[in-house]
């Protein structure tokens, strides 16, 4: 029994223009996602999985980004063809978006009960003072205490996990049926990490919202995901359920990048296992496998030819000429 | 409050001994922010210490204050015997060349304008240690050790290297003048996942070679874990809990670091699974911090007595080295 995903993304691009040429940033990227899962988006710094995400809500730069392929069909619509006009009103309503740092999110000269209303008004035909209850209920449901008080504080009086809370309640103000989080704990202590990371799965059960979730953290991912998508270099290198990629990676690259990880339960003063070298320039990158010259299992082909996507049609696929055995 | 009093210092192996260290910045409204209060420690010859804590809990004023960057408002700090604050000109100088640092943000603390090899050859120009070509002798020999090549980068500048190969730099500088101390301060917590392993690799190495001691600072604690043989969990200025670190993590006796260790997201899924309960709160402001254990406004264990009496730090029967400043320890 398959039902139409609520977004597929299907061979996606995005280019920036630099004076040197034009950095592949995304480079052929495609996933689906189903309502009410949540797909992990993991990747180092300049695997563009921010620009993944800001390709999906159409907020990148126009100056300088080339939407140089592909499709993103949310609910039966092609979003990179709808006119910006269009785009505002999937924007905040249907797909909202969450950031790192909560702080420079917020405006600081507006209380946050504003900012909320603002929103509500913005999407829904609720009336101003309908609009302010609804703004108090919605910081209550994100566990800010004396909501009615806070709602008429500026965001600088907050901690980094009220603050966080604050945004939240601002994403969820109009119910979309996809939240897009990009590294939303990154910035907070690890107690309040946790708590945030237990707001965002009650609030998602509850609205039967599909969260993709961006983050370099792999102990997030293990926390919070039904699926696992691991980027590198532009590319989706695996996807598979989470159990899959944290137990049986596949594709090299998600393998070492889980060995170098410092963990808990390890004990003290062992060696970790690196990754050789640094990630390669995205302007003139690899010809081949992105990953090959920092991988230990290269073969000759893996310098010359893109690896296709294997286990298509699996709920597990990988690109990668060889892969780790099947365990 | 979370943790003072002196009765886990060791006395006799210390290379560095830290005692009752307090340091107080001003807030607006003339109110003053404590960020270290009370803090004693020592560091015993050739092991690594490690550091963890959250926003707000000293542990940065701590590594600062030990190095008199800047001074304590009070307390007393002895490495190798000798009074780093009682030293001043030139002694001063001399007791910090045994002692060096490593910072969090590479390309912050490294001179943009500089090139690598100057950068790394400055600690020994301070120090007025040979003439150039012995520097420069030693400046390759170090950026070797840290897996540079010195022919190859020397010549060029921060930004034109990564992040990774910067935290490199950092460390050769650090390493440069051959200290008995190497305090890094959150050292791989800007760096990538697969970064972040070369560097804590290298500085194992480094330790090994140059026969160091280390104060480790991070909030990562799974970091702390790799490299640390002590630990010490730090909580809005105070010493929560200290232990050797298989101690420490396997048992935990503090309430805070027992919330610390839970709050750690592991790498086995349970999205789908029943979620444990969850730490309260966030640390207060430390503009106000609470009276008697500073933990007992998010505790579960907190009692009328936490909020009375401060608990002193007190050895665990049984657990050699496991020192816990609770009322109710787990």
């Amino acid at each position: 029994m398959t039902t139409a995903p609520l977004l597929e993304v299907d061979g996606l691009k995005t280019h920036f223009r630099l004076p040197h040429g034009e950095l592949r940033a995304v480079d052929g990227v495609s996933f689906t996602l189903q309502a009410g899962r949540t797909l992990g988006v993991v990747g180092e710094s300049g695997s563009g999985k921010s620009v993944l995400a800001r390709s999906i809500i159409g907020l990148l730069p126009m100056a300088q980004a080339v939407e140089a392929g592909g499709r993103v069909v949310f609910d039966g619509r092609d979003l990179r063809q709808l006119p910006e006009s269009a785009m505002r009103q999937v924007r905040g309503r249907q797909i909202a978006m969450i950031f790192q740092d909560p702080l420079t999110s917020l405006n600081p000269v507006m209380t946050v009960g504003r900012q909320i209303v603002q929103v509500l008004r913005q999407h829904t035909d609720l009336a101003p003072t309908a609009a302010r209850e609804r703004a108090v209920e919605l910081l209550a449901e994100v566990g800010i205490p004396a909501p009615r008080q806070r709602a008429a504080e500026y965001a600088h009086r907050m901690s980094g996990g009220m603050r966080q809370r604050i945004v939240i309640a601002i994403a969820l103000a109009c119910n979309p049926r996809l939240l897009i989080a990009d590294e939303p704990t990154t910035a907070l202590d690890v107690t309040v990490q946790a708590q945030i990371l237990d707001l965002l799965r009650r609030l998602q059960d509850k609205h039967a919202m599909a969260l993709i979730l961006i983050t370099h953290n792999l102990g997030v991912v293990a926390e919070m995901c039904d699926d696992v998508a691991v980027m590198y270099a532009g590319r989706i290198v695996e996807q598979a359920g989470v159990g899959d990629i944290l137990a049986r990676p596949r594709m090299r690259y998600t393998q070492a990048l889980l060995q170098s990880v410092p963990r808990i339960d390890s004990p003290s003063h062992v060696r970790l296992p690196v990754i050789p070298g640094q990630p390669p320039n995205l302007v003139t990158p690899p010809s081949g496998c992105r990953f090959a010259p920092r991988c230990a299992h290269r073969l000759d082909r893996c310098d010359s030819e893109i690896p296709p996507q294997s286990g298509a049609g699996t709920d597990h696929r990988f690109a990668c000429w060889n892969p780790s055995p099947e365990s | 409050m979370a943790g003072s009093g002196t009765a886990h210092l060791q006395r006799d192996n210390a290379l560095l001994s830290a005692q009752n260290l307090v340091k107080t910045y001003k807030a607006k409204g003339g109110r003053r922010v404590q960020a270290l209060s009370d803090v004693s420690l020592d560091i015993v010859r050739g092991e690594t210490l490690g550091v963890v804590g959250e926003s707000g809990s000293g542990k940065s004023t701590l590594a600062r204050a030990i190095l008199a960057l800047p001074r304590p408002d009070s307390g007393t700090v002895r490495f190798d015997g000798a009074a780093v604050f009682d030293a001043a000109g030139a002694r001063l100088r001399g007791l910090r060349q045994q002692m060096q640092m490593v910072f969090q943000d590479p390309l912050s603390s490294l001179n943009p304008a500089h090139r690598i090899l100057d950068i790394v050859a400055m600690p020994l120009l301070v120090a007025g240690s040979g003439t150039a070509a012995e520097r420069r002798a030693t400046v390759m020999e170090t950026l070797r050790s840290v897996g540079l090549d010195g022919e190859v980068v020397g010549h060029r500048r921060p930004y034109e290297l990564s992040g990774g190969q910067c935290q490199r730099v950092s460390i050769a500088r650090a390493l440069v003048l051959r200290p008995a101390l190497l305090v890094c301060d959150e050292p791989v917590s800007a760096l990538d996942v697969s970064v972040q392993a070369q560097v804590l690799n290298l500085l194992e190495d480094a330790k090994a070679a140059f026969s160091l001691t280390m104060l480790f600072i991070s909030h990562d604690l799974s970091v702390v874990k790799g490299i640390s043989d002590r630990v010490i969990v730090m909580y809005l200025g105070k010493i929560c809990e200290i232990a050797p670190t298989d101690a420490l993590y396997a048992t935990p006796r503090h309430p805070y670091t027992a919330t610390l260790l839970a709050s750690v997201p592991s790498l086995t899924p349970k999205r789908r699974s029943a979620q444990p309960q969850m730490p309260r709160g966030e640390t207060p402001s430390p503009l106000d911090v609470p009276s008697g254990c500073r933990f007992r406004t998010r505790c579960p264990a907190a009692t009328e007595r936490c909020a009375r009496e401060e608990p002193q730090i007190r050895p665990i029967d049984g657990s050699p080295g496991h020192f816990v400043a609770c009322h109710h320890p787990g």
